[in-house]
């Protein structure tokens, strides 16, 4: 299969509102957003369930009308456009796959009905069932094959019509886990091959470090931030992505200097410097520090080579790679985790230690 | 923007402009043509269900515009008719617990014992025959064997005069006829028991008996009581067996209605009477309906693995069952061996000379009626398919007001007792304002409302497993709308309007118990011929019109079934549980 040229997507301004008949109410899914989806790009929709996402996903495929906003994918408005004319790919989290037809019949569903002569499409098929590692198994059912196989047919159906656009609705929600991680990465090779811009929706935070390119955090039908997955994990922009994304501490802070970056703890304690820009904040605005678990260092007291702070261990877990420290710091409760811990570093439950925070790894993020 | 009641998280916000009236029910928000569709169908439901209903309520309870019960107490002082109900009691809870019993041996042998598959084919062939005769069938075939000329009391033990008619051959009658329903309500939820669990009771060191009693039986309580239940509320409702067999020792309350209005002319009477049948089988059928089956359903989804052997029953109890199934099977087959026998002979019991006068008697005194009954049944077929899969659609996949309610009052006509719902439609429509007495409409319009809630339940059934993704995925795929309702829609739900089909028209061939009240000298039925036959002891004759009968219906839903196969679709795999 050839590449093509990537197309890009664009979502202005758009909208949700959905009525429940059930409460004989309306319901706002998505709040009016603007994204821009890359070319060629695998982009995540990561959120906790109703967050929106799916909603988003099922605006593009044009199966629901935006309330507000246009549609623009390769650079055309396609709001107004029935979703068989988009040329769009649709993986479904049930696969969807018709019950009634061959493997053979659902792959070709799609090339049919673009009216391909009957040879260009047994060619079309056999090459795509080849590429999903189906070959041979044209004339089953899909009851009679297992979960990923259909997950396979699924995604085989779509890419063999050559979309402008895949679109996956947690994809893997129905595999095990094994069996996840090994079709997430088929998904993300298929997808770099192809160089079909994709959008992949999730809650699984994992999946979506592992497979995207870009990430869009969702919540309450709202973007929270958009980046990259070194981006997202890394600097969180909200508490809501911090801990979403990854475990996180979060402690209350108030500025205490907006131009050398020191802030000061709000139930007390030292002030500490952190190496990111306070300048868009104000001087003695409250705001929230966040810290990585592992990126808490835990050091004997008695060796405090650099500023820290007093901790003591409360509880700990020991996983053999890893331990994790439950913490009080200050009146605070921290956790800490220490990779490759040998038996003589790894602290007692009620032993007080020495906690020191990186300042390069602090994000400082608004209230 | 009212933020109090926002459930928080969910993103999901009530906004204050939606609705200042409450639940005010806003019609535009409804898609017209299904609304006109529903109101329609409203309209029919009213006329053929819940009005001739209205009429027999209103006759058996009101007098002077107020409730009154003298009605029911007039009947029930009356000690034949206190004996009736009496005995339709006892003769139902005979009939569900024998059947019961019998079904989950059958059940049992078919899903535990390893049965060859020869064996299986066969039990499965003897199980559908009393399905798709008339109710009778098994109760003229017992006449043939047993009755005052029958091959086994007459001829080979030389009874002169024996008595068959009486409760115990009632009983044996409905045993033979219903058991079959019993064995497809158990042997699904039989099928569905995981056989991981008989096998884990095993290794924990548990006899075959044991973890029989503690783990197979247990788990297939729900099927028992579902099979109680389904077979209690036929028994209640069978008129033509007891009719045939029960004779004047036996009353019950069908066959006391029938005469209540009949022989006496007593509509106020019969509908008293049809009250007292009434409110049990209703009942029966709320609880069957909301309880039982909802559990039942819970337990059939999702594939167990069946099919893996288990060694539960023991080569002699394996021998055993063999034995008891297929010694009830060559019962129910010698019977039926009977009838056609009893239709070649010249005079059953005097002369068994070969001959094909009853059949000649059958195409000529009997043309009419089956000329009748091949018209109403072929009238009825796609009336009733159609109604159960616009209902159906209806109730499942659009939102229309009172959708539960619509598909409840659909089911009534199923769940009434035949007696009752002929005597409700004697009453509705023997005078002005809707005369349909005498016509061949009222005949119709008994098998379709009636037998539709066949169709009805599997287009439910089916439409709730077909996803709205499925639609969906071909749509995204380039198909229009037409295209997909043709290539996707329409081939999932065939399967269950030709199972509407093939029942409306099965239950318009073979039944009686509502439709002896409504023919005329205009239209008549196969089936009351046989009666008729059966009750003037022409035994040939009726032997003839069953076998006709019989054949008819096997070849029609044969028929269907290649149509629904040339098309390419498989057929319901529980067809025959919709029965």
């Amino acid at each position: 299969m050839k590449k093509q040229q990537p197309t890009s997507i664009r979502l202005e301004n758009i909208s949700k509102i959905f009525y429940d008949r059930s409460r004989n109410a309306e319901v706002q899914a998505i709040r009016p957003l603007t994204l821009e989806i890359k070319p060629g790009q695998l982009t995540t929709f990561l959120g906790p369930s109703g967050c929106g996402k799916t909603t988003l996903l099922r605006l593009v495929a044009g199966f629901e009308e935006p309330t507000t906003g246009k549609i623009i994918i390769g650079g055309l408005d396609q709001t107004n456009i029935m979703a068989n004319k988009r040329d769009i790919g649709f993986v479904f989290q049930n696969y969807a796959l018709f019950p009634h037809m061959t493997i053979y019949d659902n792959v070709s569903y799609g090339l049919k009905l673009k009216r391909l002569s009957p040879s260009k499409v047994k060619e079309a098929v056999g090459d795509v069932l080849e590429i999903v590692g189906l070959s041979g198994m044209e004339k089953r059912f899909p009851n009679q094959i297992s979960g990923g196989e259909q997950q396979r047919v699924a995604l085989a159906r779509v890419i063999v019509t050559r979309p402008r656009v895949l679109l996956f609705d947690e994809p893997l929600s129905n595999l095990d886990a094994k069996r996840r991680i090994q079709v997430r990465m088929e998904i993300k090779e298929l997808q770099q091959m192809l160089s079909i811009t994709s959008l992949y929706v999730t809650h699984d935070q994992e999946e979506a470090l592992a497979i995207s390119d870009q990430i869009v955090v969702m919540n309450k039908g709202t973007i929270e931030q958009v980046g990259t997955p070194q981006e997202i994990y890394s600097r969180p922009k909200t508490v809501f992505v911090a801990n979403f994304v990854g475990k996180t501490n979060v402690w209350a802070v108030r500025i205490k200097d907006n131009r050398n970056n020191v802030v000061e703890p709000e139930r007390g304690g030292p002030a500490f410097r952190v190496l990111e820009s306070l300048k868009g904040f104000a001087k003695g605005e409250k705001a929230f520090a966040l810290i990585r678990p592992e990126a808490v260092k835990v050091a004997p007291l008695s060796s405090a080579e650099q500023e820290h702070l007093r901790g003591k261990v409360q509880a700990l877990t020991y996983l053999g790679e890893k331990v994790e420290y439950d913490l009080e710091v200050g009146g605070e409760k921290m956790k800490a985790v220490v990779y490759d811990p040998q038996p003589k570093t790894v602290f007692k439950p009620g032993e007080n230690v020495a906690v020191i925070l990186p300042e390069e790894r602090i994000s400082i993020v608004s209230h | 923007m009212s933020a109090s009641s926002n459930k928080g998280g969910l993103g999901v916000q009530p906004s204050t402009a939606a609705s200042p009236a409450g639940r005010r029910i806003n019609l535009r928000k409804y898609n017209p043509l299904a609304l006109s569709i529903s109101v329609i169908l409203w309209a029919v439901l009213g006329l053929f269900i819940l009005y001739p209903l209205y009429k027999l309520l209103h006759l058996a309870l009101i007098r002077d515009g107020a409730l009154k019960f003298d009605s029911i107490a007039r009947i029930l002082s009356r000690k034949g008719n206190r004996l009736a109900l009496y005995n339709s009691l006892k003769l139902g809870v005979f009939v569900a617990c024998l059947s019961t019993f019998i079904g989950f041996i059958f059940a049992f042998a078919r899903t535990r014992a390893n049965l060859a598959r020869g064996w299986r084919w066969f039990i499965d062939a003897i199980i559908i025959l009393p399905l798709i005769s008339p109710p009778f069938t098994l109760a003229l075939g017992m006449l043939f064997a047993f009755g005052p000329t029958g091959v086994l009391t007459y001829k080979l033990l030389g009874i002169q005069g024996a008595s068959i008619y009486g409760m115990w051959s009632t009983i044996s009658a409905e045993t033979l006829t219903y058991f079959p329903l019993a064995y497809m309500t158990l042997v699904g939820v039989l099928e569905n028991i995981n056989p991981s669990l008989e096998e884990n009771a095993f290794s924990m060191g548990g006899s075959r008996l044991h973890v029989f009693r503690t783990i197979s039986l247990p788990l297939s309580i729900p099927g028992i009581a579902n099979s109680l239940l389904l077979v209690f509320s036929a028994s209640l409702a069978d008129f033509a067996t007891p009719l045939v067999l029960a004779g004047h020792q036996f009353p019950i309350l069908p066959t006391q209605a029938y005469l209540q209005i009949t022989g006496l002319f007593d509509l106020r009477g019969g509908a008293a009477l049809s009250f007292i049948l009434l409110v049990p089988s209703l009942l029966i059928f709320i609880l069957q309906h909301y309880w039982v089956s909802r559990k039942h359903y819970v337990t059939v989804t999702g594939k167990a693995s069946s099919g893996t052997p288990t060694r539960l029953v023991s080569p002699g109890a394996r021998y055993l069952l063999l034995f008891v199934c297929l010694a009830m099977s060559a019962f129910v087959l010698f019977l039926y061996g009977m009838i056609v026998f009893g239709s070649l002979v010249k005079a059953w019991g005097a002369n068994h000379e070969f001959t094909l006068v009853n059949y000649r008697y059958l195409f000529t005194h009997g043309l009419k009626s089956i000329k009748d009954t091949l018209f109403i049944a072929f009238i009825a077929m796609p009336a009733g398919g159609l109604l159960g899969l616009i209902i159906g659609y209806l109730v499942t996949r659009q939102e229309i007001p009172g959708k539960r309610l619509m598909e409840f009052v659909s089911l009534i006509n199923y769940a009434l007792p035949g007696t009752v719902v002929g005597i409700a439609y004697l009453l509705a429509f023997n005078d002005p304002p809707i005369m349909l007495t005498g016509t061949a409409t009222i005949l119709i319009a008994a098998y379709v409302f009636r037998y539709s809630p066949t169709g009805l339940r599997a287009t439910i059934a089916t439409l709730q497993q077909i996803d709205k993704s499925i639609e969906e995925a071909s749509t995204s795929l380039g198909a229009n709308m037409l295209t997909t309702l043709r290539k996707i829609t329409v081939p999932l739900i065939l399967p269950s309007l030709f199972a509407g089909l093939e029942v409306t028209f099965t239950r318009a061939m073979t039944a009686i118990s509502a439709t002896i009240f409504l023919i005329s000298v205009n239209w008549t039925l196969i089936t009351v011929r046989i009666l008729e036959s059966a009750t003037e002891l022409e035994l040939g004759n009726a032997a003839a019109f069953s076998v006709f009968v019989i054949l008819t219906v096997y070849l029609v839903t044969n028929a269907l079934r290649l149509v629904l196969r040339l098309l390419g679709l498989t057929t319901l795999q529980e067809k025959t549980a919709l029965y």
